[in-house]
């Protein structure tokens, strides 16, 4: 799907407040200063998604989901490499870590992560659906770690025989002076994918 | 009043400018980086100047101060969706007068006016 | 808002009821409009067998009543004991489960709330969340609640991030804790007329968390009091300072040499993010097993950091140490070390010395096996580097 220019600055702009919300929320959590921008949005083809996303394909990638359901329906995958996610929450959550074996660290990782991400997609959901006038329930997230592909194919599962695409959003996350940079995919059926996009334009000629 | 809005974001831009009053009594220019903002500021001497946070090269509170540098005498106002302590705190510390949740609505910029006036 | 207990399955019945009240009342008078004032009135005549079937739908039309009645009574009993079974399901979970809506108004209390925090369910509905604990300080549960209220979106609360929720003290402290560890989720629960609220519920984590930070306590404590690394039993760095310092005394009082080989895993990361950290904690202790075999008996073995170890040879000068280290290379690329495959493991050395004639600080011989350990690294890893510029390696 083709969007022009102001589709994608509006989505774009969107996505960062969306994201900006989110750090205001961490930074509440973590009690520290975060940024989270959102430089560039892509849309592509669900064939396309892997390579698009521009990670890679071998390294480990932390992953968290939330799938939605509303006017517009699927999941919304946000994934950081697991190196960063892990050195990430090691900054974050410290000293408690200190001494902990390698199973309670994963542990740890797991959980942070998850609420982490659970704080960021739902945020920048929540704004994106009140921009565009939707209604949107998320549901409970979940967490994986593997490669990009396994990650994809997995989320994927449930789609067979549908035409799927995926928004894209680089994201850049600024946290515990460390600079991460991570990816957010919302993983739609073309139908639900054009719904959005109807509410983008209706917006816009609003304007 | 002049207004100037710094936002790389057109749709931003948009936005401000459609929930802005048609009382006719504002006028507002729009830029979009550091050059473009300080060459209209020039210009147009504005009253008031309402700047995005989050911008690729300088972020909003960056802008000001270079704006004050340049000898700009005008109000400044925050436009973000990150109102975390801390860029609230380097907003006010600059001398912005508020810090405005994003996204913008009627109701906000119609507060904002009423407080800057 | 309404309690939250009462009309949930109320509403769509009395529609029911009302309908069929409607029905019968409509059918009745009809049926007894057309026998007793239309017909005699058109002075109409019908056969017996005509007029046997009016009374038939007459005597339906009289009986569904009752019958409609019966049900009804059976489905509100069935509901009313449904909803009932419902809210007492609550009471009989391990978890904490509280409603509350968008003004932090507390709907509802299951038992195990009770039982932990003293308040009772009839103390704590009607009340809001910040009058029942006036010390309530986490920003995270209340904008997941409006996360939660607003965006119909479930939040999780680790304890990871989240040392306190909902300040319950203990009623005995564990070590230092005097709150109730928490996991606590939000999800959004919406009744029939569209009001949402948010279902609260909490684990009590504290053991494991008391058990966890206890345990790391012991291990840190364990860790430094003795020498040795708990996993490859070889010593610590801990160990490695207090010897060396006394050991190059010696060697110069001696005029012996000294040597230290630097050993690193290759790619350790990657075998640990392919096959899990139990592989990669066998990986270690294989590794260890097999410097082990080659070392002598007044040599010492360091594990020195994560994948990284050290071997301090005595009466060892470079050619001695680079003909220890190049056997070792050669073991660990001939050794399956379980339950991976020959050549799976390989590592790089870096090999530096003290000798009487080039002495330095211990310091500084770790430092120079370190470098050129990085230089084995950064020549394309398995190899021994014994000076700077080139590396010398098993053909």
């Amino acid at each position: 799907m083709e969007l022009d220019e102001l589709e994608r600055d509006a989505l774009r702009e969107l996505a960062n407040v969306g994201l900006s919300r989110a750090a205001t929320q961490l930074s509440e959590l973590l009690n520290d200063h975060i940024e989270m921008t959102v430089p560039l949005v892509q849309v592509v083809p669900y064939d396309q998604v892997t390579q698009a996303l521009q990670l890679d394909p071998h390294a480990m990638v932390a992953a968290v989901w939330q799938s939605f359901s509303g006017q517009s329906e699927g999941t919304s995958i946000l994934m950081f490499p697991s190196e960063d996610s892990k050195r990430l929450v090691r900054a974050l959550v410290g000293p408690s870590m200190l001494g902990a074996g390698e199973d309670d660290l994963r542990g740890i990782e797991h959980e942070a992560m998850m609420e982490i991400g659970n704080i960021i997609i739902t945020s920048g959901m929540a704004v994106i659906a009140d921009m565009l006038g939707q209604e949107v329930r998320m549901s409970l997230p979940g967490y994986m770690e593997g490669n990009l592909p396994d990650i994809m194919e997995q989320r994927n599962r449930d789609n067979a025989g549908r035409e799927m695409q995926a928004i894209i959003m680089f994201t850049h996350l600024k946290a515990a002076q460390r600079e991460i940079e991570g990816r957010m995919v919302m993983l739609m059926s073309v139908d639900s994918v054009q719904v959005l996009f109807d509410r983008l334009h209706k917006l816009l000629r609003s304007l | 009043m002049k207004i100037l809005i710094v936002d790389d974001s057109m749709t931003s831009r948009m936005l401000f400018k459609a929930y802005m009053p048609k009382d006719g009594q504002h006028e507002l220019f729009e830029a979009t980086a550091l050059p473009d903002a300080l060459e209209k500021m020039r210009e147009m001497r504005p009253e008031l100047v309402v700047l995005d946070y989050n911008m690729p090269e300088y972020n909003g509170v960056e802008m000001a101060q270079a704006m004050l540098g340049a000898g700009l005498k005008a109000k400044f106002v925050l436009l973000t969706a990150n109102t975390q302590r801390t860029v609230v705190d380097s907003a006010l510390a600059v001398g912005f007068i508020q810090v405005v949740e994003k996204p913008v609505n009627a109701v906000k910029i119609a507060a904002l006016l009423a407080q800057v006036a | 808002m309404k309690r939250w207990k009462s009309g949930l399955f109320n509403t769509p019945l009395r529609i029911v009821i009302a309908v069929g009240v409607v029905v019968f009342s409509v059918e009745f008078l009809f049926m007894a409009l057309l026998h007793d004032v239309i017909m005699p009135l058109m002075s109409f005549t019908v056969s017996d067998r005509i007029w046997s079937i009016i009374d038939a739908v007459t005597l339906v039309v009289l009986v569904s009543p009752v019958l409609y009645f019966l049900v009804f009574v059976r489905m509100q009993r069935d509901f009313a004991e449904l909803t009932r079974l419902f809210a007492n399901l609550t009471d009989t979970l391990m978890v904490g489960v509280l409603l509350v809506d968008m003004d932090l108004r507390v709907h509802r209390w299951n038992q195990w709330l009770e039982r932990k925090t003293g308040i009772s369910s009839q103390q704590a509905c009607g009340k809001l969340l910040t009058e029942l604990f006036a010390d309530l300080n986490s920003p995270r549960l209340l904008s997941a609640i409006e996360l939660c209220i607003k965006h119909k979106s479930p939040q999780l609360i680790s304890q990871t991030l989240n040392r306190y929720v909902l300040p319950i003290p203990l009623v005995s402290p564990m070590h230092d804790l005097k709150l109730m560890q928490q996991q606590v989720s939000v999800a959004p629960l919406t009744n029939s007329r569209g009001e949402t609220l948010a279902a609260i519920s909490i684990n009590d984590v504290t053991e494991s968390v008391a058990k966890s930070s206890a345990l790391a306590r012991l291990a840190m404590k364990m860790e430094s009091q003795s020498n040795r690394d708990q996993l490859t039993g070889a010593y610590n760095r801990h160990f490695l300072w207090s010897w060396l310092a006394p050991q190059l005394k010696q060697s110069v009082r001696h005029s012996q040499s000294l040597s230290c080989l630097m050993l690193d895993i290759d790619y350790f990361k990657r075998i640990n993010d392919t096959y899990g950290h139990d592989v990669g904690d066998a990986v270690l202790r294989g590794f260890a097993e097999i410097l082990h075999e080659q070392m002598r008996d007044s040599d010492i073995l360091v594990r020195y950091g994560g994948e990284e170890f050290v071997v301090l040879l005595t009466h060892a000068d470079a050619a001695v140490a680079l003909e220890i280290a190049n056997r070792i290379l050669d073991r660990v690329r001939k050794t399956a070390i379980a339950p991976l495959e020959v050549g799976d493991v390989r590592c790089s050395i870096g090999v530096s010395s003290w000798t009487p004639e080039e002495p330095c600080s211990a310091e500084e011989l770790l430092k120079e096996a370190d470098r050129r350990l990085y230089h084995a690294k950064h020549n394309g890893r398995d190899q021994v580097v014994i000076d700077r510029e080139s590396s010398r390696t098993l053909q």
